[in-house]
């Protein structure tokens, strides 16, 4: 293989795939990426066999051919390298890298051992403009658990229905809620639970442009292609639960309140309530009261003033849920709503209908 | 034979041929899922574990499948995720209320006296076990069972808390490990609730303590077991406890603890002679309605000798060979099936410095105090035990064994040998220590 690419397609193609690989898995090629010439690209995958990775750079192939070489080492040296362009060349299993006067032979593993990523062949199934899903996953992913246990919800649900797609991420005890449109109306409705990590990956791709992200679909498997980019990871296999009947439709109290008066009211309870994250939110006429104490710490109540409308309430919330979604939303003003102590009570943000965010009170 | 049979028969022949990071990463989760007349469906839990099975290892599987049935010819590969039950969304968040501790949850259902064979070797401890089930906390107490690995110590002791709860269901019983003992009393100490644990050990009716030589060298352990041993003598609740070896050879244990279990019964395990290994066969064979012939049993009982755990292996070993092969085996395929049984690859892995490993520990020595020309008793001792199983293990030249030993004449190291063979004759415990320091020696 003789291929001479710029130091800056290398980086952002690196910056693709570096980070899926299976650390732990003693299967060593794992650790690796993929370096391969393919139709005058140049093609790098990665894997850690739950999510799979490939991205093409454009180059000048002089001569085809393909190597495994360690992610982390090739990620690390071509960010700290000075040069513009690098003249790769694989020589039986040790990568070169020349570029003025840096000269590199990297030690890798034969590509014949690489896993074979998993290819989706049919066509795509919808497409979304890639700012709109970046934003909605912005806004809901934080909000899935995050352990294993019950894996379904340590996963985000994605909902296809006709011209709009639903993303929605729980943790039993708070919801986040996020409906995109679809630019194409999709020919039949489809619901899946996709892993936070390929998410994570997703939303980190999504940063390199702007464009349509292309969604495909195949066996318990999900393909998303972007750019020049393609991440495929396995399903969550199970029911995502009917969160949609937990939803109440009426509320007694709303009130509208600034957001970042809101946080800093957060922030600054918070410190008084280390051990049990409890804050009392109370609404009043004209005004919301957060409050909390602690034995050890201390107490302290902030008013923020806020236009209710509906019966005064109250009720005790973990702080970091209500932080988690504020900290999310870009808007300035935010509209909370209440039943009682013990029931949801709904975050939104003021002059937006796409978006709700469920919280559940802690009952004392 | 059952789709799990043949698929773990198709493993074991590819295990052989692959590397263990390859066999494990792309054969793990992996089962037959479906099987007709000519194919079968292998469930897969990944589109990468399929997209490599198919392209990378169907001419192994079927080779390996073709072995063992012919007649199928067609594989197929499937994406199976496992199943879990739906969560639900919590209607409030409730905190959630510490976990009481379930009683007696520990003992096996299985281990009970009907199930325990007795024979000369471990008739004495048996008596006591079933005397101190009847009569908990009033004939022996403490009772101190000791004997070698794989003898049934274990077995006994739960029997005895199991038999006390058919008795009466609300008699406290607490089965622990000494490890678990000693974890559960320092974690309570790092959290400030010694009080509590206190309480717990402390109002138990009858306290089943398993490994106790594994207190060794702990000594705030021991002084809290100590503490609670006497609260539970004194108000005659029972305790029994087990070890491996006589509580005075237990090393790093304070005097007053060793005294204490010597106060009530101590009873031993030894290994079992032929004839009980042969009923102990018998019964396991006819629990798994396994009909086999006596021959074979009998050899079984006559090559395996020292543990019981191993004896059930070889027996279970055989049942899946003839399960799987649709055959009643001949005293010859028994030798080779049990080959590996029977003469484990035992020398593997052992070198002189492992067992000076082991034999320091054991003695709570350090590797120096073994090494160096220091002439104190309680060197010298194990020093020769470590020659002298150097010697039988690994039958390394007199010579190297003392410049081993920090530069030792070989003469030295046959007068260690010929004391350790001499002794072994006289003292009754020796060889049963030598025993264990092996066993340890072979632990996987």
């Amino acid at each position: 293989m003789k291929v001479v690419c710029t130091k800056d397609n290398l980086r952002r193609g690196l910056f693709a795939v570096s980070r899926v690989v299976g650390s732990g898995n003693p299967l060593q090629v794992l650790n690796n990426i993929l370096v391969k010439t393919d139709q005058g690209r140049v093609k790098l995958s990665s894997t850690n066999l739950e999510i799979g990775v490939n991205t093409w750079i454009g180059g000048k192939i002089e001569e085809e051919g393909a190597l495994t070489v360690p992610a982390r080492l090739m990620n690390e040296y071509i960010n700290n390298l000075p040069a513009d362009k690098v003249l790769i060349t694989v020589k039986d299993t040790v990568l070169s890298l020349e570029s003025e006067n840096y000269h590199t032979n990297i030690k890798g593993l034969s590509s014949e051992d690489f896993p074979l990523i998993p290819q989706v062949l049919d066509e795509p199934y919808t497409k979304v403009d890639s700012d709109e899903l970046k934003s909605a996953l912005a806004e809901t992913v934080w909000a899935a658990a995050n352990n294993e246990t019950q894996p379904e919800i340590s996963g985000i649900f994605v909902a296809f229905e006709d011209n709009k797609l639903r993303i929605a991420a729980t943790d039993r005890y708070r919801l986040a809620e996020r409906v995109v449109p679809l630019a194409a109306a999709v020919a039949t409705n489809k619901e899946a639970i996709i892993p936070s990590r390929t998410i994570g990956e997703l939303y980190k791709i999504l940063s390199l442009g702007k464009g349509g992200v292309e969604i495909y679909f195949s066996e318990s498997q999900v393909l998303f292609k972007f750019d020049e980019t393609e991440i495929i990871s396995r399903l969550i296999d199970g029911n995502y639960p009917d969160y949609r009947q937990i939803i109440p439709k009426t509320f007694k109290t709303e009130a509208e309140v600034g957001k970042s008066e809101l946080l800093h009211a957060l922030k600054a309870a918070s410190l008084f309530a280390p051990d049990s994250n409890n804050v009392q939110v109370e609404a009043g006429k004209t005004e919301l009261t957060v409050a909390a104490s602690s034995a050890a710490a201390g107490e302290n109540v902030t008013k923020v003033a806020a236009a209710v409308k509906g019966d005064s309430n109250s009720a005790v919330f973990n702080f970091r849920y209500l932080i988690d979604c504020l900290n999310a939303l870009p808007e300035e003003k935010v509209i909370l709503k209440m039943i009682n102590d013990a029931s949801p009570a709904m975050l939104l943000p003021a002059g937006r209908d796409n978006y709700l965010y469920i919280v559940m009170p802690i009952k004392l | 034979m059952t789709n799990q049979q043949l698929w773990q028969a198709i493993l074991g022949n590819l295990e052989l041929t692959l590397s263990k990071a390859n066999f494990t990463t792309w054969f793990k989760n992996t089962s037959i899922i479906e099987k007709s007349e000519n194919s079968i469906v292998v469930g897969v839990p990944n589109g990468f574990t399929k997209e490599w099975l198919q392209n990378k290892y169907h001419q192994e599987i079927l080779k390996a499948l073709k072995t063992i049935s012919p007649e199928i010819k067609e594989i197929k590969y499937q994406i199976v995720s496992p199943t879990y039950t739906q969560p639900q969304i919590a209607k409030e968040v409730v905190r959630p209320q510490q976990v009481k501790r379930a009683d007696n949850q520990n003992l096996n259902p299985k281990y009970t006296f009907t199930s325990f064979i007795v024979g000369a070797n471990n008739q004495l401890a048996h008596a006591a076990s079933l005397a101190v089930s009847k009569k908990p906390g009033q004939v022996y107490n403490p009772l101190f069972i000791y004997g070698g690995v794989g003898l049934g110590k274990t077995h006994l002791m739960q029997a005895v808390g199991s038999e006390v709860l058919k008795k009466s269901a609300n008699v406290k019983v607490l089965y622990v490990t000494s490890e678990k003992f000693t974890n559960e009393f320092v974690s309570a100490v790092s959290a400030g609730k010694t009080e509590s644990f206190k309480s717990l050990y402390r109002s138990v009716d009858v306290l089943l303590v398993d490994d106790i030589q594994f207190l060794a060298g702990r000594e705030g352990t021991q002084e809290e077991f100590f503490h609670t041993f006497n609260a539970l003598h004194q108000n005659n609740k029972q305790v029994v406890m087990t070890s491996d070896r006589l509580p005075k050879e237990i090393p790093a244990i304070e005097e007053r603890l060793v005294s204490r279990f010597e106060w009530g019964m101590i009873a031993d395990i030894q290994a079992p002679d032929l004839e009980t290994r042969l009923a102990i066969l018998k019964t396991k064979a006819r629990e798994k309605n396994y009909n086999i012939e006596p021959e074979i049993l009998t050899y079984i009982a006559e090559t395996i000798q020292s543990n019981i755990r191993e004896l059930e292996g070889a027996l279970n070993r055989l049942m899946v060979y003839c399960q799987l092969n649709n055959t009643r085996p001949t005293i010859d395929q028994v030798k080779n099936i049990l080959v590996n049984v029977i003469t484990p690859p035992k020398r593997r892995g052992v070198s002189a410095k492992k067992i000076i490993e082991v034999v320091a520990d054991f003695y709570n020595v350090s590797i120096e105090d073994l090494l160096k020309q220091s002439r104190k008793k309680e060197y010298v001792n194990p020093r020769q035990i470590a020659m002298f199983i150097i010697r039988r293990e690994l039958e390394t030249s007199l010579p190297s064994i003392g410049e081993f030993f920090g530069g030792r004449d070989h003469t030295t190291v046959i007068h260690a040998i010929d004391k350790i063979d001499r002794q072994i004759k006289e003292r009754n415990g020796l060889k049963q220590e030598i025993d264990l320091i092996k066993d340890r020696l072979y632990m996987p």
